[in-house]
């Protein structure tokens, strides 16, 4: 298939690749950055055995306080990109699609010519990042030219994943995908409405309606101008496209105003590294695909199967919420007779990415990555097995959370009984992620039976 | 005495509070800050997250009090009694006048991002634990009011991660919540909320400048551009999330069931009474309010009373 002919989706078959495509990016993004703001060094703990004088590291800690809150919040708004996606794919008939490679994504397996890497922040990091989220009216300017993941030369000419995504799409950057998904909802090659919204209205997201939190907007996709509005939202927020010269909130100048800020500190003070030296692309899965490095030490073998089990769990309620909303969320404030509804979104969106992915994916990073990794820590792998499966009944969630209590107990007392080598705050992070599990699996039947408790 | 015979001693009190807490979409436990509005800054410790009723109970005082503009009253931390009289006797017993108001055993607002108390768009947290002190040293001796409320009295005491039915608690649960409380701004005199920060941040452009410390200079650089970053609102009609908190106003009303300890009470003109958790008639209740909170000084004004079953003398 040719450039232009790649640009153009003639079909709604093709239009569902290129919506999973984008679920994909969106979702992959999510996670690269999530992954980069966790192993910024934020506590004067996490400076032990650097020979800086205090108050260079707490000028260091300020810097990447600021740096993790501009990370975080594009984070975010990855996750409200994915949200506008789904959004989409519902409208056409189509279910979330929530699977992804794992990293690393070798260069080629998507059409944009960077890797998708799980590596700390570093310049070669913020690089892709900018490269990820550059306007196109700057691609001449912004060449990058990806070293691998984390300067890893064999990585590099790793073979293109073969995607079943793919749909044979042609695009060089991410703005150039949302805008080849544009002209399927208007313009010449728009496709006919009756396709493009063959999925119930009913079972459009609305932020609003779900009380999701104010910074987060997801709107209805109902019709030709309510998709487009969704699609410059998309790229408003991330490129900046929609502004001259771009948005002062965009992602792009986010990651530039960071990336500014990351090369003044390296110049002004080399010796101290604001980012924990965490290694590239950690995996505990036995199929973990090349490039990943695998992890041995056993608490955070055990701690990284834990996130990934609460990973996945996160994305099959996601998937949940999604397939089963129906409109109906109940009222507010109880949001009672709207299970499972209210429920699955209630424990995925506010607690769970708050209370489990941040302080879990915070705390791996903290660990040490294993004998064959001196000196090195061990990382968030966000590892899938494949797609999450859609809407479940209470047990199947249920006991999936009694998996995860019982796991968060047992990295708790692996870690208390060893304090001696991983260190007093990291008993307590693991104690704290106990009790919130413990708790979260409580809340469960309760929010799926009878809602928000209205005290 | 039945208990409805028991006259009461109601002692009122109020003042400014700290608390350094990280706020949500930040984690219940994140040291320093990064997505909520707050922040721990420069010198400043990690997050504690311990409401503290008395300047001088602040960990690390030195390093984690803020100040702001002169003449603004949260510079100041305190809560206090400011009246005390006994139901059904005339008069008002004024030698509890100033006492100070503590709550102990280093209590937080359990929300844990609404893990706990599962409120959406609003903020209702438990207190816990919760045991209030009201304590003066006096001429002749030191009168020293205390009793702690267990969450849930029994085996689960205050582990409410162990609880997944909120009602075994719900009386601990907040009672009201008002996002712009008229009683709020009239206890603490602030009602331009624009103004409020506008102020802060001049006050603070002026500090930078004065200041020669580089982790000082930056750690009130940071301060200011959290003022900013949540002053600015998507509906320029309505206050951002930062100015928001300053009419936010949340109410406990409950009883206080647990162990006391009362000393002092000849001061006061007879005996202040306290049972078991077996004896509802002798529970002290409490209803009080935090409110008017300053996300940059990490200060709230608390206002309430405590009522206690009072024996008179003679």
């Amino acid at each position: 298939m040719g450039k232009d002919q790649g640009r153009r989706i003639g079909s709604a078959e093709e239009l569902a690749g290129a919506l999973r495509i984008a679920a994909e990016l969106e979702h992959g993004l999510c996670c690269q950055y999530l992954f980069a703001a966790f192993t910024l060094r934020r506590t004067l703990e996490d400076f032990a055995g650097i020979p800086a004088e205090e108050d260079a590291k707490r000028h260091v800690m300020a810097l990447t306080q600021a740096w993790a809150t501009q990370i975080l919040t594009v984070a975010r708004q990855e996750m409200e990109h994915l949200a506008i996606v789904i959004n989409l794919q519902s409208a056409l008939g189509e279910p979330p699609h929530l699977a992804r490679p794992n990293f690393p994504v070798p260069l080629g397996s998507y059409p944009i010519k960077a890797h998708f890497c799980l590596e700390r922040l570093e310049g070669t990091t913020l690089e892709r990042f900018l490269f990820y989220e550059r306007p196109d009216y700057l691609a001449k300017e912004l060449k990058f030219d990806d070293p691998g993941c984390c300067e890893d030369k064999a990585f590099r000419n790793a073979p293109p994943l073969a995607l079943a995504s793919h749909a044979g799409l042609s695009f060089d950057s991410v703005q150039e995908l949302y805008q080849t998904l544009a002209g399927a909802y208007s313009g010449p090659d728009e496709l006919p409405a009756a396709v493009l919204f063959r999925g119930s209205a009913a079972a459009q997201v609305q932020s609003s309606a779900v009380q999701w939190a104010q910074s987060v907007n997801v709107p209805p996709v109902t019709n030709r101008l309510d998709a487009i509005a969704a699609i410059d939202q998309v790229t408003f927020e991330g490129e900046g496209i929609g502004e001259t010269p771009t948005s002062p909130s965009s992602h792009f100048v986010r990651f530039a105003e960071v990336n500014r800020s990351y090369v003044e500190l390296r110049h002004a003070l080399p010796g101290v590294d604001p980012a924990l030296p965490v290694v590239c692309n950690p995996a505990v899965s036995g199929a973990a695909p090349p490039g990943s490095k695998q992890i041995t030490d056993p608490a955070a073998v055990l701690a990284m199967r834990l996130f990934n089990d609460g990973y996945f769990l996160m994305l099959a309620m996601l998937r949940g919420f999604f397939e089963g909303y129906r409109g109906n969320f109940g009222t507010y404030p109880t949001f009672a007779g709207a299970a499972p509804n209210s429920a699955l979104f209630l424990e995925a969106y506010y607690p769970f990415m708050t209370m489990f992915i941040r302080p879990l994916g915070e705390l791996v990073c903290r660990l040490p990555a294993g004998p064959e990794h001196p000196g090195k820590n061990a990382g968030p792998g966000f590892e899938l097995t494949g797609e999450p499966p859609g809407l479940q009944d209470l047990d199947w969630y249920a006991d999936r959370f009694t998996q995860l209590d019982q796991a968060g107990r047992e990295l708790h007392v692996w870690l208390a009984d060893h304090e001696a080598t991983y260190g007093p705050d990291a008993v307590l992070a693991a104690e704290r992620q106990s009790l919130a599990l413990q708790r979260m699996r409580l809340n469960l039947p309760r929010l799926w039976k009878e809602g928000v408790l209205n005290p | 005495m039945s208990a409805i015979e028991t006259p009461r001693l109601v002692v009122q009190f109020g003042g400014w509070f700290q608390c350094r807490l990280p706020t949500d979409p930040d984690p219940t436990w994140e040291p320093r800050g990064v997505s909520g509005y707050t922040r721990a800054i420069g010198r400043e410790t990690d997050f504690d997250r311990v409401i503290c009723l008395q300047k001088g109970d602040i960990p690390h005082f030195d390093r984690n009090y803020r100040r702001a503009e002169l003449g603004n009253p949260a510079n100041e931390v305190g809560v206090t009694v400011k009246a005390a009289r006994i139901e059904g006797v005339l008069g008002t017993v004024d030698v509890l006048r100033g006492a100070e108001v503590r709550l102990l055993r280093n209590p937080e607002y359990i929300l844990w991002n609404q893990i706990v108390a599962d409120g959406v768009e609003r903020i209702v947290p438990l207190v816990a634990p919760f045991e209030i002190e009201i304590r003066k040293q006096v001429e002749g001796g030191e009168i020293v009011l205390r009793r702690y409320d267990p969450l849930v009295p029994g085996e689960i005491g205050d582990r409410f991660w162990e609880v997944g039915e909120p009602r075994v608690y719900v009386q601990r649960l907040p009672t009201g919540y008002v996002h712009l409380s008229s009683e709020v701004m009239e206890a603490t005199g602030i009602s331009d909320f624009a103004g409020y920060f506008q102020m802060r941040k001049e006050w603070l452009e002026l500090e930078i400048t004065r200041r020669s410390d580089p982790v000082e200079r930056e750690a009130l650089a940071v301060r200011l551009r959290a003022i900013d970053l949540f002053s600015q609102s998507r509906l320029t009609t309505s206050p951002g999330l930062i100015e928001n908190r300053l009419g936010l106003q949340c109410i406990w009303e409950h009883p206080v069931r647990g162990e006391a300890c009362v000393e002092g009470c000849d001061l006061l003109g007879g005996e202040v009474l306290a049972g078991g958790l077996d004896d509802p008639g002798l529970y002290w209740h409490t209803r009080f309010w935090h409110g008017g909170w300053d996300g940059d000084l990490l200060r709230g004004y608390m206002q309430g009373e405590l009522r206690m079953p009072f024996r008179v003398r003679g």
